[in-house]
């Protein structure tokens, strides 16, 4: 732990740090099926002709309707709220769209429970959330499953049908379809710190050996998930008195050690730019993808090489440091429903709209899970691809979320949530 | 004729009550009527409904549930004075420093007259036509590490700033900043209550420069200096956006913790509670204000 060691200048190229992470991976024990994953299935483009198909018929069965609500109102992370994505499908449709943005998902599930299935056509929230608390609770609607479910086969490797996270707990029902993902660990600059270092050492390599020089990226759940693994279990279950200790200990090490703590990830990436903090608390992919697509290549998503024992299994020795996020697209159970909601969900999955929803966003780009159609794959830039990590036929991106345990509810969130916020309070005690 | 006339008028019989109310309904009152139900709608209904919740059990999302004071016992233990210290303190201070800025402002601005006074007041005005948490994020660009400050002395002098956000005293700056104009202009409508007969009338009379400001100035503009001291720091108790981007977590304000309560934290009854103590908290300045002095006798209303 001695911060020595890795505030040095690491000078290591991208391309290198690309070499350095996939043998990484590969010693480690991420099989080479895994790592060829972002190549699609064999029936990927049949997948993304058959969404072409769809979209028209779709288009052609709206304009055939009469007395349809044609305001569609849209509640989803950023991808899916700018001019880019909703303009053609306003164009094409005669939607009038109104987007508005969340700004978590507890607030957005709150919105629903709060009366907003009245308001909202469309929900798009991390995954989980739909099957465990949204269907269950009589919030979102299920898909047409025989219309839905062929989309599927335009989905990298480990996103293919049936996948569990879309569907509710008998496997009967569809509840979204999956587009945005990314793993989340750590972000560093390789200009201030070595990431191979952070790999190997982990979240508490930040927390004690780069202490007073990391940012906390301020996504309230984010941190505290990341927090549990850094104390040696998964968020995701009921967890002892020495756990909740655990964590208590280290999310106050944590707040107590950090240089600054904000949720602005574009002004913690220019934090890591100008050499203000070495990197930040958590980091995932869309945290610094904006910045390397202008170039500042040596801001790079880690994910720890080794996880809780917990995670640890034959097939992966080392367990799973990260979390894997993935954003999944339903239909909020609105009393008054429109078509266009469904019709929304279609477009979506057309090669040039899941594009744009993967690299249009305001202030960042992700991958999407449709890239493993070469229709989807091919309208990224050079660029574009490093700026998400994708690496040679995606298998920079397939070793980081390979290390990533799905993300889940935590049923000790409230505990923690109150742990949490007496940790950012006595910073200023 | 006239005597009709006169006849008619005494004879008008009285103004029939409504048949709902009992007692004389008043003209100003059905005048206030429209206000009156707006601020029933849009201030006493949410005010209601936000105390209820904060008596509601965590994992509330609508109001009904067993009352409990747990979210009030939580605040106690949790450790919330913390950030409302910080609050009082952000408060007081900024409204000490507004105080000090804006007084002498206020009198220069007084004493200009015309085209240039206009142009003055514009340049004050002007900012406030561009939202606040732009107006901060331009502050965090021109103090930041790497921003136009720190780059521009690097540029010319060789010398660097650093970040000279994420402190507290950068917090200052910016609810000063913001909350200027809050505390110049009723400043400016005070000093307007003080006749320049009076302050001649004081200094013919010996009066040194500091006792016509004591005895003269100060009384007769306190009713500006006060609504402005009031306003600043009732607004400043709720700062937000200031520690957000300039503090960068170096404190946690109580209208973060509301934030965050209402937010991630899914726990909409501590939100409710915290936001009726900040409700208090200002409500009581207020009262306590008010208590010392007598507005009216200051406005010359009696």
């Amino acid at each position: 732990m001695n911060s020595g060691n890795i505030f040095r200048n690491f000078s290591s190229s991208r391309r290198q740090f690309l070499k350095q992470s996939a043998a990484l991976a590969a010693a480690v024990g991420v099989a080479p099926a895994a790592l060829s994953a972002g190549a699609g299935s064999a029936n990927a483009a049949a997948g993304a002709a058959y969404a072409d198909e769809l979209w028209e018929k779709t288009k052609a069965d709206l304009a055939g309707m009469s007395d349809i609500r044609m305001d569609l109102n849209l509640h989803s992370w950023e991808g899916y709220t700018e001019e880019p994505v909703l303009d053609p499908f306003s164009r094409q449709t005669g939607a009038n769209v109104n987007p508005q943005m969340l700004i978590s998902d507890p607030a957005a599930v709150n919105n629903l429970r709060g009366g907003g299935t009245s308001t909202w056509d469309v929900i798009n929230l991390n995954n989980s959330w739909q099957r465990n608390q949204l269907f269950p609770e009589g919030l979102i609607t299920p898909l047409d499953k025989d219309k839905f479910a062929p989309l599927y086969d335009m989905n990298v490797t480990g996103f293919e049908w049936p996948y569990h996270w879309a569907l509710d707990e008998s496997g009967e029902h569809l509840l979204g379809m999956l587009q945005r993902y990314g793993p989340a660990g750590l972000a560093v600059s390789t200009d201030a710190v070595d990431p191979q270092t952070m790999e190997s050492g982990g979240y508490m390599e930040m927390i004690e050996g780069a202490k007073g020089q990391y940012g906390i990226l301020d996504y309230e759940n984010w941190v505290i998930m990341h927090t549990c693994i850094a104390s040696g279990f998964i968020p995701f279950r009921e967890h002892t008195a020495d756990e909740m200790a655990a964590f208590e200990e280290n999310i106050f090490k944590l707040f107590e050690n950090a240089k600054k703590v904000s949720d602005d990830q574009a002004a913690l990436a220019r934090d890591m730019i100008t050499g203000e903090i070495i990197g930040t608390y958590p980091g995932s992919v869309y945290t610094v993808s904006a910045a390397r697509l202008e170039g500042e290549t040596q801001l790079v998503n880690v994910v720890p090489a080794e996880g809780p024992e917990e995670t640890k299994t034959a097939e992966r020795p080392n367990g799973q440091g990260g979390i894997v996020w993935i954003e999944i697209t339903s239909l909020v159970n609105n009393p008054n429903p429109t078509p266009l909601a469904e019709a929304f969900l279609i477009y979506c999955h057309t090669p040039e709209a899941a594009y744009k929803v993967a690299a249009k966003a305001p202030g960042t780009l992700n991958p999407v899970v449709q890239m493993g159609a070469p229709e989807v794959l091919s309208q990224f830039s050079q660029d574009e691809l490093e700026a998400v990590h994708w690496g040679e036929e995606g298998s920079w991106l397939a070793s980081l979320v390979d290390r990533c345990i799905d993300f889940d509810i935590n049923p000790d969130y409230d505990a923690m949530h109150d742990l949490y916020t007496q940790a950012k309070r006595a910073r200023g005690a | 004729m006239t005597e009709a006339v006169i006849e008619t008028r005494t004879e008008e019989p009285e103004r029939p009550r409504s048949k709902l109310l009992p007692w004389k309904v008043s003209e100003g009152f059905v005048a206030a009527l429209p206000i009156i139900i707006l601020l029933f709608i849009g201030f006493i209904g949410p005010m209601a409904l936000v105390l209820i919740y904060s008596f509601m059990p965590r994992g509330s999302f609508s109001i009904p549930g067993s009352p409990s004071l747990e979210n009030y016992v939580d605040i106690v233990e949790q450790d919330f004075y913390i950030s409302f210290a910080w609050s009082l303190f952000l408060a007081f201070i900024s409204v000490v420093i507004l105080l000090i800025v804006c007084y002498p402002l206020a009198v220069a601005l007084r004493r200009i007259k015309g085209r240039r006074a206009h142009l003055l007041t514009l340049l004050i005005v002007a900012p406030l036509f561009v939202a606040e948490n732009i107006r901060l994020q331009g502050w965090v660009l021109f103090f930041d590490k790497g921003g136009f400050l720190d780059g521009a002395l690097k540029v010319v002098t060789g010398l660097e700033t650093g970040s000279l956000v994420n402190n507290v005293p950068a917090i200052v700056f910016g609810i000063c900043y913001i909350y200027l104009p809050f505390m110049l202009f009723p400043i400016l409508l005070g000093l307007g209550n003080v006749p320049r007969e009076a302050r001649e009338a004081a200094y013919d009379l010996g009066g040194s420069r500091w006792r016509v400001f004591r005895d003269i100035e100060l009384p007769l503009a306190m009713p500006g200096i006060l609504i402005g001291s009031l306003l600043c720091f009732v607004i400043s108790l709720g700062a937000f956006n200031e520690a957000k981007f300039l503090g960068k977590g170096v404190i946690v304000t109580v209208a973060q913790d509301i934030e965050s309560a209402f937010t991630f934290g899914q726990n909409w009854p501590r939100g409710s509670a915290l936001s009726v103590l900040m409700i208090v908290l200002a409500g009581s300045a207020v009262w306590l204000a008010m208590r010392r002095v007598n507005l009216d006798r200051m406005l010359g209303r009696r």
